[in-house]
C-alpha cells in the first residue's frame, strides 16, 4: 500500500518536475515569474490530443512533436510578451505574463473548445502487478518519459555548449553578452526547452487522466511552480528535488487526508516555504528579488 | 565625543570587513575617512546607521548605545547619510526627496495624514524648512523637478539637503565629491565647512578627493584592509609613511595628491 | 503628451467629471447599462485599494480579490445571521478586511518582488479554501443567499439609481482620500519604501510598520467595496473572489498608471468598460482582455498616465501658500 502512494507520488513528481524546470530555467535568467507557463503546458495536452486525433501516429512522433510545438509556443510568448520588458520593474513583466496567460488559456477554448476532452489512445493501457503493486503501462511511460527528459536535461545543461551559455546568462546577463554570446538566442533556447519539457508533461497527463481542458494549466502550473519554490527557483536540481519531494506530499496528502486536499496541500506547502526558507532547499532564489 | 567606535570588529562569515577599529568623533569636528578601495570606509558608516550589527565592540552616539538599533531609530537619535552611490527617491521630485528625509523629525502620529485640516498644516512645516535645506545647497529653484533631471553633481548636493533637513547632530557623507569638477568640489568645500561652522554639525565623511580632505578636516583617520591604519591631523597624515605605503600602486603619490 | 497636462488634477477637472458621473445616470436608461455603472464604481474602489499597495508603496499584491471577499462575507455573514443593518455591517466589515490585510502584511515584511506575488497569491487562495471548506459557518460552495438590501430613510434600494449615487459618494470620498496619501508624510514614507527601502530605513522611516500599513488599507477599502457588492448582488459565493480577479484589479491599476491614483481610476474604468463592450464576441472577449495587457505592457509599460509628474501642481501650490504665509510654522 504505502509502496502503491509513494509510486504515485514520484509520477505525479516527475510531472511536475517537467514543468517545474520551465519555471526555475525562466526565473533563473530573466528573475521574474512565467505566469503562462502552465498555460504552455495545457497546450502540450492540447497538441497532444490533436495529433491523437489524427491518427496514426506513433507515439513517440507525436511527443517530439508535441514538445517541438510547445517548445516554439514559449519562444512566441518570450518574443512578444517579454522581451521588450527585460528593464523594467519585475511586476510589469508579471503582469504581461499574466496577461499572456489569458491569451493561451483563451486561444485554447475558442481553438480546441471549452469541454474536457478524451484523447484518442496513443497505444494500449496494460496493468502489471508487481506484488501488492499495481501498475500500468501509462505509468511506466509517464515516468519513463520524465526520467529521460530530465537526465537529459542535466546532461544539456552541465555539459553541452549551450548549457554553459545558459547557465552563464543567468548568472550575469550583461557581463555574458559583453563577452559575445547572443543572449537573447541563449534565452529562446531557455524558453525552448523550459516549453517543450512542459509541453511533454501536458501530452504525458492529458493521455494518462484521459482528460485535456483548457483551464488544466492553473491548478499543475501552480504546484510545479510550489515545487521550484520549494527547491529553490533558479536551481535546476532544485526543481527536480522540489517536485519529488512535493510529489510525495501530495500522494501521502491525498490518501490520508483528504483526495480533495491537494491544492490545499500545494498552497500549505507554498506559504510554510515562503515563511521559512524563502530560498528554498538550494537557496538559489534571493527572496528579496528585486533588489538591484 | 559625540561617537564613539570602541574596537568594533565586523565580519560577514569569513571576510573580515572591519577588523578593531576604534574612531573617536568630537563634536563641532569635521573628521575624515580615508583610505584605499575596499579598506572597509562604507562597511563603517554602515555599522554606524544600523544597516550592518557589529559582530563585537560597541558604537556610543550621544551617550547611547546604538549598535544594535535599526536604521530608522538612529536617524531619529540624530545620524542622517548620504551614499556612495546616490540614492535618490526617483519616483519623485526634488522637495519630496528632502521632504522625506525629515520623517523621523515629525512628531505627529500616522493617523494624523488622514486628517486635512492636521495634514494641511504639517505639510506646510515640512515643505518650509525643507526649502531651507535646498537653499543651503542651492537647489531650492529646481525644488519641482525630478532627479533625473539633475547634474551629478547638483545630484549629491540633494542627497546632502536631504541629510540636512532631519537637522541632524551627525552628519555621515560617503563620497559627497565624487565625479566632482574642479569647481563643484571646491563649492562643496565651503559647504561643507559652512553647514559645520554655521549650523554647528559635525561631519563625518568618507572622501578619495585628497584636495577636499586636507583642506576642511579636522582630523583624519586611514583605513586599509579593515584596520585603522593611522590618524592625525592633515600635516600628520600628509607626511605618514604607513599612509603613504598603503597607497602605493594608486596614482597617489607622497599623500599629495588630487583626485 | 497632451494628456499629461490634462489630467494634471486640478479642482475644475474634477469637478467636470463629477458632475458627469452625477449626470450619467439620467442619461443611460438601460438596466444592464446601470448595473455596468454600478460594477465600475466598484472597481474604481478595489484599483484604488490596491493602488496604495502596490502603485504608491509597490508591494506585489495578489490576493485583493480576498480582501474583497472578506468584506463581503463578512457584511453579508452578519445581515444574514445576525439580522445586522447594512451601514452596521459596514464598518465591522471593512475592519476585518483590513485586519486581514494587516495580517498578510505580517508575512510579507520577510519576502519581496516576485516572492510576494507568491505569498498573497497563497493566501487569496487559502482564503478561498476556507471559504469552501467552511461548512455551515460560510454555506460552502453555496454561497449566501438572500442577503438583504441596505436601508436608508426609506431609499427604494431595488432601484439602481440609488445604489449608484450612494456608491458614487463613498468612491468620491475613497478616491479623495487615496488621492491625498502622496501628498502627506505618509505617503512619501511609502513612495520611499517603494523607491529604495534602505534608504528609506535611513531617512527614519520604520519600513515595517508602513508596509503593513499599506496592506491594511488596501484591505480595508477592498473590504469597502465587498460588503456594498454583498448587498447589491445580494448573493456571493466563493467562486465571486478568485484569483481572477485579483489578476483584473492589478492590470486595471498597471494599465492604468500604478502610483498616479487618477491612473487606476481611468485602468478600472476601461477595463470593466471593455468587456462589456465586446459583449457580442462572447468567445473572444477575455482573449481580447488578455491581449489589451499584454499589448498595454508593451507599449505604455508605466500605463497610461504613466510617470506623470502629477504632484507638481501640489507642490507648486505649497510654495506658494510658503511665500505667502512668511511667518515661522508651528511645530509638528
Amino acid at each position: 500500500m504505502v509502496l502503491q502512494i509513494i509510486v504515485n507520488g514520484l509520477t505525479m513528481g516527475g510531472v511536475y518536475a517537467l514543468i517545474a524546470l520551465g519555471y526555475s530555467m525562466v526565473y533563473g535568467s530573466l528573475r521574474f515569474i512565467n505566469f503562462a507557463h502552465g498555460d504552455v503546458y495545457m497546450w502540450g495536452a492540447c497538441f497532444g490530443l490533436i495529433f491523437a486525433r489524427i491518427g496514426d501516429i506513433p507515439f513517440p512522433i507525436a511527443l517530439l512533436l508535441t514538445m517541438i510545438c510547445t517548445g516554439l509556443l514559449g519562444v512566441a510568448v518570450e518574443f512578444l510578451a517579454y522581451r521588450r520588458l527585460r528593464n523594467v520593474p519585475r511586476v510589469i513583466v508579471t503582469a504581461s505574463a499574466l496577461g499572456a496567460s489569458i491569451v493561451l488559456s483563451n486561444l485554447a477554448r475558442v481553438v480546441v473548445g471549452a469541454e474536457t476532452y478524451s484523447v484518442p489512445a496513443f497505444f494500449e493501457t496494460k496493468y502489471f502487478m508487481v506484488g501488492d503493486l499495481v501498475l500500468n503501462s501509462l505509468q511506466f511511460v509517464l515516468l519513463g518519459c520524465s526520467i529521460v527528459l530530465m537526465l537529459f536535461l542535466n546532461w544539456f545543461i552541465s555539459k553541452s555548449k549551450y548549457g554553459k551559455a545558459i547557465r552563464a546568462t543567468s548568472e550575469n546577463m550583461d557581463v555574458t553578452s559583453l563577452m559575445g554570446i547572443n543572449t537573447n538566442k541563449i534565452i529562446s533556447v531557455t524558453f525552448f526547452i523550459g516549453s517543450s519539457l512542459a509541453g511533454a508533461a501536458g501530452l504525458l497527463v492529458g493521455i494518462y487522466y484521459d482528460a485535456v481542458y483548457s483551464t488544466m494549466g492553473y491548478m499543475a502550473g501552480m504546484k510545479a511552480f510550489t515545487a521550484a519554490i520549494l527547491g529553490g527557483i533558479g536551481s535546476i536540481p532544485g526543481a527536480m528535488l522540489g517536485s519529488m519531494i512535493l510529489g510525495q506530499i501530495e500522494s501521502f496528502g491525498t490518501t490520508y487526508i483528504s483526495s480533495s486536499m491537494g491544492p490545499a496541500i500545494a498552497f500549505a506547502v507554498l506559504i510554510i516555504v515562503l515563511l521559512v526558507k524563502p530560498t528554498g532547499l538550494f537557496g538559489a532564489g534571493d527572496a528579496h528579488s528585486n533588489r538591484v | 565625543m559625540l561617537l564613539e567606535i570602541d574596537h568594533v570588529t565586523k565580519s560577514f562569515g569569513g571576510v573580515v570587513a572591519t577588523n578593531d577599529v576604534s574612531v573617536s568623533v568630537k563634536e563641532g569636528k569635521i573628521l575624515s575617512i580615508i583610505g584605499p578601495n575596499g579598506a572597509g570606509k562604507t562597511t563603517l558608516f554602515n555599522l554606524i546607521t544600523g544597516a550592518y550589527t557589529r559582530t563585537s565592540g560597541s558604537i556610543v552616539f550621544d551617550g547611547r548605545k546604538i549598535d544594535t538599533m535599526k536604521p530608522y531609530e538612529i536617524n531619529a537619535l540624530g545620524i542622517a547619510r548620504t551614499f556612495q552611490n546616490i540614492r535618490l527617491f526617483k519616483r519623485m521630485t526634488v522637495l519630496e526627496n528632502v521632504m522625506t528625509g525629515m520623517h523621523s523629525q515629525i512628531k505627529a502620529k500616522d493617523i494624523e495624514a488622514f486628517l486635512p485640516w492636521r495634514s494641511k498644516k504639517i505639510e506646510a512645516e515640512i515643505m518650509a524648512k525643507s526649502m531651507e535645506a535646498l537653499k543651503i545647497v542651492g537647489l531650492d529653484g529646481k525644488y519641482a523637478e525630478y532627479g533625473g533631471s539633475l547634474s551629478y553633481g547638483q545630484q549629491r548636493r540633494l542627497e546632502i539637503a536631504r541629510a540636512l533637513v532631519s537637522d541632524p547632530k551627525l552628519l555621515l557623507l560617503d563620497e559627497p565629491a565624487a565625479g566632482m569638477n574642479i569647481n563643484e568640489s571646491a563649492e562643496l568645500l565651503e559647504l561643507i565647512r559652512w553647514i559645520n561652522k554655521e549650523l554647528k554639525k559635525t561631519i563625518l565623511f568618507i572622501e578619495h578627493n585628497m584636495k577636499v580632505v586636507m583642506n576642511v578636516s579636522d582630523y583624519i583617520v586611514v583605513l586599509d584592509h579593515g584596520s585603522k591604519i593611522a590618524e592625525g591631523t592633515p600635516e600628520e597624515i600628509r607626511s605618514n609613511p604607513v599612509v603613504i605605503d598603503a597607497y602605493l600602486g594608486t596614482k597617489k603619490e607622497g599623500g599629495k595628491a588630487d583626485a | 503628451m497632451d494628456i499629461k497636462k490634462i489630467l494634471k488634477g486640478n479642482r475644475s477637472q474634477f469637478g467636470i467629471v463629477l458632475i458627469v458621473a452625477f449626470l450619467l445616470p439620467v442619461f443611460v436608461s438601460s438596466a444592464s447599462a446601470k448595473h455596468i455603472m454600478i460594477l465600475v464604481l466598484l472597481y474604481i474602489i478595489l484599483s484604488l485599494g490596491l493602488e496604495v499597495a502596490l502603485g504608491i508603496t509597490d508591494l506585489f499584491s495578489l490576493c485583493h480579490a480576498a480582501f474583497y471577499g472578506m468584506g463581503a462575507y463578512v457584511s453579508a455573514l452578519l445581515s444574514i445571521n445576525l439580522g445586522w443593518s447594512f451601514w452596521a455591517t459596514l464598518p465591522v466589515a471593512a475592519i476585518c478586511a483590513g485586519a486581514f490585510g494587516l495580517l498578510i502584511g505580517l508575512p510579507a515584511l520577510r519576502t519581496n518582488g516576485d516572492y510576494l506575488a507568491i505569498a498573497t497569491l497563497g493566501f487569496g487562495e487559502i482564503f478561498r479554501l476556507i471559504l469552501v471548506n467552511g461548512g455551515d459557518f460560510t454555506r460552502g460552495p453555496r454561497g449566501l443567499t438572500g442577503i438583504a438590501r441596505p436601508e436608508l430613510f426609506g431609499l427604494d434600494f431595488t432601484n439602481k439609481n440609488v445604489y449608484y449615487y450612494i456608491i458614487l459618494a463613498v468612491t468620491v470620498l475613497i478616491f479623495f482620500i487615496v488621492y491625498n496619501i502622496p501628498r502627506t508624510f505618509f505617503g512619501r514614507a511609502l513612495m520611499a519604501i517603494r523607491d529604495d527601502e534602505d534608504a528609506a530605513g535611513f531617512m527614519g522611516i520604520q519600513i515595517s510598520k508602513y508596509k503593513v500599513s499599506a496592506f491594511a488599507i488596501s484591505g480595508l477599502i477592498a473590504g469597502i467595496a465587498g460588503a456594498f457588492y454583498a448587498h447589491y448582488i445580494c448573493y456571493i459565493s466563493p467562486d465571486t473572489f478568485v484569483y481572477n480577479d485579483s489578476i483584473t484589479i492589478l492590470t486595471m491599476v498597471l494599465i492604468g498608471g500604478g502610483g498616479t491614483v487618477i491612473g487606476p481610476v481611468i485602468g478600472a474604468i476601461m477595463l470593466t468598460v471593455l468587456p462589456e463592450l465586446l459583449r457580442s464576441f462572447v468567445e473572444y472577449r477575455m482573449l481580447i482582455y488578455g491581449l489589451v495587457v499584454v499589448v498595454m505592457m508593451q507599449i505604455r509599460p508605466m500605463g497610461i498616465l504613466g510617470h506623470l509628474n502629477i504632484r507638481v501642481p501640489y507642490l507648486e501650490s505649497l510654495r506658494k501658500n510658503l511665500k505667502s504665509a512668511g511667518k515661522k510654522g508651528e511645530e509638528v
